[in-house]
């Protein structure tokens, strides 16, 4: 990977807290996200945010529970609604305007913690709902789409099986292939291995790293920190709904500046 | 590890863990160890044992011994189908066949949509095993086989019930798989049957006052030939939809309340639209399906006038349309498809009855256990949607629709159904055109009753609403699908699921509560005991005994209802969650 944004021999005059400097190979933006607050009530969950995604980078966001990660990537597909400040994906502003909104989710995936498979529909209907109802691509088609991503997350022989006969692991990985039908253009990741027994957590994990590895724009909050090493392109923690730093994973991991993410890493390595 | 927990040997496991114990243990061991194992078990079995087979005494001698079953024994035409016109009973013969045959018809759509699947997933088929069938009917079939020992030298149902059975075991049979030799010709023929049986029925009763229902019968032929060769779930569920709407034609006519019976005959297909595993094809035939429909109505409208029922066709007519437009709009062939078959047909029958010209009974002069079963069955169609529309309005983010909705169902909530029918014998014929059929007691109590479980049915379908966890909405959200679409696709299939208990539940109430018509005059399946008793030969005799009846075919149907509800609920459990 190119590093051109940062120079290894001065890492220290890096101004870390900084994550609007992309570290993608095209330098092409695909999301900005520039002085967003969000509050709950009286509870400000997220505190001027500005960040920026190149086309082919994939960034995992890291940080303590409550820190707000999972609010910023629901942000930026509108599950939740920012109270201030931008958000920009491929070029399209995120605002009231509904069809701006839908525009925006169709060419964002999104995997859940919990999956959020549809318990009434079979494998393959999960996959080729959305495709179908909001593509409008003919049933055939969605379904040979449809097994071609089975094929991709190993699990062609689940297809005509609902989600409740499948393993977690199982589950995520078909949580993955329905996102990537809709055949977006950048994929939030929001905890997918949290809920999982530990036996099931690589499998997804190798899902993904995949995905990467074919050039797919992520956004991954997670707290397997082996991924985000040897995946990410950028890492971004945050704490108490600020960026706190960001980095290289070499940097972030075996040179943080700031005290909060050093006590960070103490207590989770 | 993963494959572990798909193992079929492990699922098998499972579910036998999870299966109640039939131990090989002897009936004597049992007993010890079920009703004697402990002191205290031992007093309670011996006491409340003492007390049932005390019970059971009483009971029995009552109902053998000393009851004088007479009152019901020369009134079970009044305590089934009221003052219904003796000259035209064949009608409801007629009815009856069609019924049963409609009955049928489902039971193969049912059986051809699970093979369908089985075979798309690649398992065996589940069968419903005869015990199944016992452990639901058997309260209702007891009923019919006491009023028929009952009424054995007054009421000889024997021949229609023979009938009935012939009608629905044909209706299913042509729905199943193409076979050879004599059975596939016996197959091929079986269509005729109902036809044959119909038109045995007529030379044997000669009384009634037209010859429709030959036409009926006719066309019923025609309709399942079509259905045994076509073989697809859609035209047999349109098919049991078009023959269950002969039947009710037969009796009312085709003039009068026809939307009534055409909605009941929609709604299994409205229901099957709610599945999204439709093959895709032309949209066409729900385009044209509309427009036949829609025309049709509109013609109708225009060249007959307007009064308040053709108003309400026009609008169904012209909402249907739009439906359909909008779904071959938005690529959806195969449920344009389904929605063409059913209106197509629905208007055809409709359309075809006029031109006939048969004519109705008019059903001030329904009565008994018939009445309650139409008015029932109508309320429970009509309610079902307009809950379903209520619960929604409920949960909208518009504050005028969402605060018209709840206090909508907080005042019905809040009146007792008594006084509500006794308003409607004062109110709702200002709302209703007069002359014919709109505005009679049982047309005002069918409002009154519909009205009454929508509410209930709207508070139902909104707890099911509730249940469903915010991460299906969020998921369809993230991919981009509307709010509609997500409520129809995703939240309502799961919540309607979760809630089929409790909505049996208000159905079998609502059932119930038809015996509050005799309130209001209407005669039906309680009221009939006023009747009798003011008969000179019955009065102050026999009270326990008509008391007893009534209360038994009301049990035997609810009871036969609400295991019905549970072997559904087992089927739909596949695979879920």
């Amino acid at each position: 990977m190119t590093d051109v944004n940062h120079t290894p021999d001065s890492p220290t005059e890096q101004v870390f807290a900084d994550a609007t400097q992309m570290m993608g190979e095209s330098g092409e933006v695909m999301i900005e996200v520039s002085g967003v607050d969000k509050f709950f009530g009286t509870f400000q969950a997220l505190k001027n945010i500005n960040m920026r995604v190149g086309k082919q980078e994939v960034v995992v966001v890291i940080g303590p529970s409550g820190s707000g990660k999972s609010t910023l990537i629901r942000c930026i597909n509108r599950l939740e609604k920012h109270d201030r400040g931008d958000i920009v994906v491929d070029g399209v502003e995120l605002g009231d305007d509904i069809r701006n909104i839908q525009e925006i989710r169709r060419e964002t995936g999104m995997v859940f913690q919990s999956f959020n498979l549809f318990p009434h529909l079979t494998v393959l209907d999960n996959i080729t709902l959305a495709p179908r109802q909001v593509r409008k691509v003919p049933k055939a088609e969605a379904e040979a789409t449809a097994m071609e991503l089975l094929e991709r997350v190993k699990i062609p022989d689940q297809a005509r099986k609902f989600p409740g006969q499948l393993s977690g692991g199982q589950q995520q990985r078909v949580a993955i292939a329905r996102s990537l039908a809709m055949r977006p253009k950048v994929m939030l990741f929001d905890e997918p291995t949290s809920a999982l027994d530990p036996e099931m957590i690589k499998e997804v994990l190798d899902t993904m790293q995949d995905l990467a590895t074919e050039g797919m724009t992520m956004i991954c909050v997670t707290h397997e920190m082996g991924f985000a090493r040897e995946v990410a392109d950028r890492v971004v923690f945050m704490a108490d709904g600020q960026v706190v730093e960001v980095g290289t994973p070499e940097h972030f991991f075996d040179n943080p500046q700031e005290e909060r993410t050093k006590l960070f890493l103490s207590q989770i390595l | 590890m993963e494959s572990a927990i798909i193992d079929p040997e492990v699922n098998r496991a499972i579910t036998e863990a999870n299966a109640p114990r039939h131990s090989d243990q002897s009936p004597s061991q049992w007993l010890k160890s079920n009703l004697f194992n402990s002191w205290y078990n031992t007093i309670v079995t011996v006491v409340f044992g003492a007390l049932g087979l005390l019970f059971a005494f009483f009971a029995l001698r009552f109902l053998i011994f000393t009851a004088r079953w007479e009152p019901v024994r020369d009134n079970l035409q009044l305590f089934f189908v009221g003052r219904f016109p003796r000259e035209e009973t064949t009608r409801l013969v007629v009815q009856l066949l069609a019924l049963s045959g409609a009955g049928g018809l489902f039971a193969g759509w049912l059986r051809q949509r699970a093979r369908i699947e089985a075979e798309l997933a690649g398992v065996e088929p589940k069968r419903t095993s005869p015990r199944e069938l016992v452990g639901s009917y058997w309260a209702s079939v007891l009923f019919l086989v006491v009023s028929m020992i009952i009424g054995v030298t007054t009421f000889r149902p024997w021949l229609i019930v023979v009938g009935c059975v012939i009608s629905a075991a044909t209706c299913f049979v042509i729905t199943m798989k193409p076979r050879r030799g004599a059975f596939g010709i016996a197959l091929a023929l079986a269509p005729l049957v109902p036809f044959l049986l119909a038109a045995g029925v007529l030379t044997f009763i000669p009384d009634l006052s037209n010859s429709s229902a030959y036409m009926i019968a006719a066309g019923a032929t025609v309709v399942l030939a079509l259905t045994q060769y076509l073989r697809n779930p859609a035209v047999t569920l349109s098919a049991a939809a078009l023959l269950g709407v002969s039947g009710f034609q037969v009796l009312s006519g085709t003039s009068q309340l026809s939307w009534v019976f055409l909605t009941l005959a929609l709604i299994p297909g409205a229901f099957a639209l709610t599945s999204s595993s439709g093959k895709e094809s032309s949209p066409l035939p729900g385009i044209l399906g509309s427009i036949v429909f829609g025309g049709g109505v509109v013609f109708y409208v225009v060249f007959n006038g307007f009064t308040s029922v053709r108003w309400i066709t026009l609008l169904a007519g012209l909402a249907v349309a739009v439906w359909a437009l909008v779904s071959a709009a938005n690529g959806d062939g195969g449920n344009g498809r389904r929605l063409g078959m059913v209106t197509v047909l629905g208007f055809a029958t409709w359309q075809i009855g006029r031109l006939i010209g048969l004519e109705g009974i008019d059903w001030v002069d329904w009565g008994g256990l018939h009445l309650n079963l139409v008015v029932a069955a109508a309320s429970t169609a009509l309610a079902f949607p307009m809950g379903l529309l209520l619960a929604l309005g409920r949960r909208s983010s518009l504050p005028v629709l969402r605060w018209l909705c709840t206090a909508y169902i907080e005042m019905i909530r809040g009146v007792p159904l008594i006084s509500l029918l006794l308003m409607a014998q004062l109110f709702i014929g200002f709302f209703l055109s007069s002359g014919g059929n709109s505005n009679t007691l049982t047309t005002k109590s069918l409002v009154v009753i519909t009205m009454f479980s929508s509410a209930y049915i709207a508070e139902i379908v909104r707890g099911g609403l509730q249940a469903v966890p915010t991460g299906q909405t969020e998921a369809g959200q993230a991919m981009g699908m509307s709010p509609a679409k997500i409520t129809r696709l995703l939240v309502l299939p799961q919540a309607l699921k979760a809630v089929i208990p409790a909505m049996v539940g208000q159905f079998i109430s609502l059932f119930k509560d038809t015996s509050l018509l005799t309130i209001i005059g209407v005669l039906e399946f309680l009221g009939v005991r006023e009747i009798i008793h003011a008969q000179p030969d019955f009065r102050g005799f026999g009270l326990v005994e008509t008391l007893v009846f009534v209360a038994f075919g009301f049990w035997a149907i609810s009871f036969t209802m609400s295991r019905e509800s549970q072997r559904l609920e087992r089927s739909l459990d596949v695979g879920a969650r």
